[in-house]
């Protein structure tokens, strides 16, 4: 396959180019209830290709083989109509890398029958079905098994394998005309077994739904917070994480102002880490969409800016050094700044010291969605508790929380020394992806505004 | 796509075959410069199965093995669902008029200058602050099955976009344009643009309280999001809606009725039929309040023993590739039917409220009870009929059934006209507002 793309790549005339095709293998099997609701396994392919000259760069994606030579006239004209505009893109220097990277499971699903995928995500519906309150499920099977050749007219040429997997869904509770909904997903990119004897977590959630069908609204207003870790990693990911992709900021000159290196921009508790080569997480990769191998970027430590993600493009742009971090979900898409694994990195105080410190405010759980619009962001909490005088006292609901990043990591008074990463990945930045992994310690806010209901 | 049908019928299924193809090209200009153009020509095939009450289905991007792609539809049936319908038959010609050869090959050039008239609408602006995006699409799509359909649907599109974002941020007041044939740019809307964005400029603080707030097409999504989650089959066949039981019960303002018509939806989105092969039709949710029923694919019709409604679409909520996904209940472009009061009429009954131009984080909360809690992205604080500034930090949160009572006006026309989307300003009161 290799040469059959570097070959495509000799018909262009470019200060640049490459190819990738990708062949995604994907099985899904849905539930609602213990009723099957379909069930899948497919294979799936496409080409992207990229060309850089007359100081533009452009991309287009086709399905078929024989479409390759127009995409490539497509993003010949695209990258000339750019250079023409007056856009000059640079591209950083990388070294061109030859790999073939096979993943390191623990269980390789393409060996596990269907049917035994059926049954297991059966099974975990079933133990959330039969558990009081709770009126109905939707769990799923994903599996997303795809395989990725690289070429670039620099000499690089890399096939990567990467395997994601999770079963998800929610578990609703129903009172009278009272629905309440908790998310439950267990996953990651390090093989099948990680899916198997998980039936803890299934009743946790399920008990989890059941109990917000007792709990309160939460009142709209400023409070300090807590955050558990899920809901820092959301943190990390959508209020700080988009604004350390270069490509958010790299046309926008007042906010590229804002974020230069160097600048103090959060409180002494704030140390942020992006690491793909964590092995096993959902985050993981070894060669980002560029044939860059992606490499541990501290992005922020003890409030102060000191990386951020990079494609080629943004390297050359900013003058830095290429991260690795430019990744397209899948073969329907050009490689954009993406942040794989980020993650708060944990203090020294124990969760009970961070909720004494609290004092009276709110101890929010586990984040649901999440948006970001330049340096405001919302997302929400799955549920929470109030806390009076540091005692966790009664469940509450719908909460949503608002800020405003450069604020709010100014207000980060500390971050307790539990850490977790989540299992299951999700980011809708240009399209969605689920090689997105994100976590942390719990930490301590002051003032963030909640809207209740 | 016979020959596929054919085998299908030669294992003893009845099948439906769905083949889409689609040509888009997009070009973003930003502070006067191109910084992105991309371009995509996507094909698939999917086909569905049924034998012995059983489903199988499968799909391929590139049809080169029929025997292969049919092999994993019957393997899948083994595990697949039981279903309860059979394929329609339906006979529709073809929308000729929705298909523009030019616009399939137009390309970069023809974008950039569409981008290019829009800043220079907006010239008054300023082009740092102006972002703006042109491209066009051409989607073919047919439907073959087994009991005689045989429908096809071409459509061509291109379509506008402007955006002013306010300094130092990435939020901004935007507005869109789309037609068949080239994009319908209309200056007044621009004009009006620019005239919000300018009177909105000064960072405001809205306070905490219940105040009106005044829903635009950027934010009326979340609340209409809310209502169709609820009335869709899917959340019917699960119990789990607060709409069981309620047909033919006013439940929302009386000012309110919520349509979907895919016939009178933008060209490239304009449909005949659904992608089950069901024809379309203009349906109506909620009825001046009232709720008439639910909206199905045919899967959920027959599983809760209703007509189907033409509502069955490939679509997801996060994107994904359209063969690749099955066909859901969808109320495609639903949107509020116009009302009376024109916009200037509206914003003279706010006496102090907020103009939410758009919505951050609304697909997060209990959307199927209708709870929503978010945030305005961005918010326009409006003061004795005026825009005084826009909201710093603002959320809004309720329940779409307690605020959609208290509707005080409907305007009487989109308010981006030229636009894909075709809803009018919605004017609540006595919204639960909180901010710093």
């Amino acid at each position: 396959m290799l040469d059959t793309l570097d070959r495509m790549l000799k018909k262009v005339e470019a200060d640049y180019a490459d190819i990738r095709y990708e062949r995604m293998l994907t099985s899904s099997a849905d539930f609602i209830r213990d009723q099957l609701k379909g069930v899948d396994s497919v294979s799936t392919d496409g080409f992207v290709v990229r060309v850089f000259r007359d100081h533009g760069f452009a991309s287009a994606t086709v399905t078929r083989k024989e479409d390759v030579p127009e995409a490539l006239k497509l993003a010949s004209e695209g990258a000339t109509v750019m250079g023409r505009s007056g856009k000059t893109v640079v591209l950083a220097d990388a070294p061109a890398v030859s790999d073939d990277v096979e993943p390191d499971l623990n269980g390789d699903p393409s060996h596990i029958p269907l049917q035994d995928k059926v049954d297991l995500v059966r099974k975990y519906s079933r133990i959330m079905m039969d558990m009081p309150g709770i009126a109905t499920t939707n769990v799923g099977y994903s599996e997303v098994d795809r395989e990725k050749f690289f070429v670039s007219t620099r000499g690089a040429g890399i096939r990567e394998r990467i395997v994601t997997l999770a079963i998800g869904g929610e578990a609703v509770a129903k009172r009278g005309d009272l629905l309440q909904n908790i998310r439950v997903s267990v996953g990651g990119a390090d093989g099948y077994h990680r899916l198997l004897n998980r039936d803890d977590e299934f009743v946790k959630r399920g008990e989890l739904a059941a109990k917000l069908l007792d709990a309160e609204p939460v009142k709209a207003g400023t409070f300090d917070v807590v955050l558990n870790p899920s809901m820092t990693g959301v943190f990390a990911h959508e209020a700080f994480g988009h604004f350390s992709e270069a490509d958010i900021i790299e046309d926008n000159s007042s906010l590229r102002a804002k974020m230069a290196l160097g600048a103090e921009l959060g409180s002494e508790a704030v140390n942020i880490v992006a690491d793909s080569t964590m092995p096993g997480q959902v985050g993981y990769y070894r060669y980002d969409d560029e044939g860059v191998p992606v490499r541990r970027v501290q992005l922020m430590k003890k409030g102060v800016l000191t990386g951020r993600l990079h494609s080629l493009r943004t390297a050359g742009e900013f003058r830095e050094s290429p991260t690795g971090h430019a990744v397209a979900e899948d073969y329907r898409y050009e490689p954009i700044v993406r942040m794989g694994t980020i993650f708060f990195e944990p203090g020294e105080p124990g969760f009970q010291e961070l909720v004494d410190r609290l004092g009276d405010g709110l101890y929010l759980c586990d984040a649901k969605g999440g948006q970001t619009a330049g340096e405001n962001f919302t997302f929400g909490a799955q549920y929470g508790y109030a806390v009076k005088d540091g005692r966790i006292g009664p469940m509450v609901r719908d909460i949503n929380i608002m800020g405003n990043l450069f604020t709010t990591l100014k207000n980060i008074e500390a971050a307790a020394g539990d850490f977790h990463l989540n299992e299951r990945g999700g980011c809708g930045k240009g399209q969605l992806n689920i090689k997105s992994g994100h976590g942390g310690p719990s930490i301590l806010i002051r003032g963030m505004v909640v809207g209740g209901v | 796509m016979e020959k596929l049908l054919e085998l299908a019928s030669k294992s003893g299924c009845s099948a439906e075959i769905y083949q889409q193809r689609t040509r888009s090209v997009e070009l973003t200009r930003r502070e006067g410069r191109v910084v992105d153009t991309s371009a995509s020509i996507q094909s698939g095939c999917a086909i569905r199965i049924i034998r012995n009450g059983r489903m199988g289905t499968a799909y391929t991007k590139n049809l080169l093995d029929r025997q292969a792609l049919l092999d994993r539809a019957l393997l899948s049936l083994e595990n697949g669902p039981e279903v309860e319908f059979e394929f329609p038959r339906t006979v529709i010609e073809p929308d000729t008029g929705a298909w523009h050869d030019k616009v399939e090959h137009s390309g970069f050039p023809e974008a950039q200058e569409a981008c290019v008239e829009l800043e220079d609408l907006a010239g008054s602006l300023g082009r740092d602050c102006l972002d703006t995006s042109a491209g066009s699409a051409a989607e073919t799509v047919r439907i073959m099955n087994t009991s005689g359909t045989d429908i096809l649907h071409r459509s061509t599109g291109m379509t506008g976009w402007i955006s002013a974002r306010y300094p130092g941020t990435e939020t901004g007041l935007n507005a869109g344009f789309a037609g068949e044939s080239g994009i319908p740019v209309n200056p007044e809307v621009v004009r009006n643009l620019c005239e919000m964005y300018t009177s909105s400029l000064p960072e405001v603080r809205a306070g905490d309280g219940r105040m009106q707030v005044m829903f635009l097409p950027g934010s009326l999504y979340g609340i209409i999001w809310r209502l169709t989650a609820a009335a869709g089959a899917r959340a019917f066949h699960s119990g789990a809606t607060p709409l069981k039981d309620r047909k033919g019960e006013s439940v929302l303002s009386g000012k309110l009725t919520l349509v979907s018509d895919p016939s009178l939806d933008p060209p490239v989105a304009r449909r005949a039929f659904d992608d089950e092969g069901v024809p379309t039709r203009r349906l109506a949710i909620f009825d001046r309040g009232v709720f008439t029923g639910s909206y199905t694919n045919l899967f959920y019709a027959a599983k809760l023993g209703i007509e189907p409604t033409g509502t069955g679409f490939r679509s997801g909520m996060w994107g994904g590739d359209t063969v690749s996904l099955a066909p859901e209940p969808s109320f495609r472009n639903g949107t509020f039917q116009t009302g009376e009061a024109t916009f200037e009429e509206m914003l003279g009954m706010m006496d102090r409220g907020i103009i939410a131009f758009g919505l951050l984080g609304a697909h997060s909360g209990n959307i199927i009870n209708g709870d929503f809690s978010v945030g305005f992205n961005p918010g326009l604080l409006v003061e004795k009929g005026r825009i005084v500034g826009r909201v710093k930090d603002g959320m809004m949160a309720g329940n779409v059934y307690d605020v959609l009572k208290r509707v005080v006006a409907v305007q009487d026309r989109p308010f981006n006209p030229g636009s894909s989307r075709r809803d009018p300003a919605v004017l609540l009161d006595g919204v639960s507002v909180s901010g710093k």
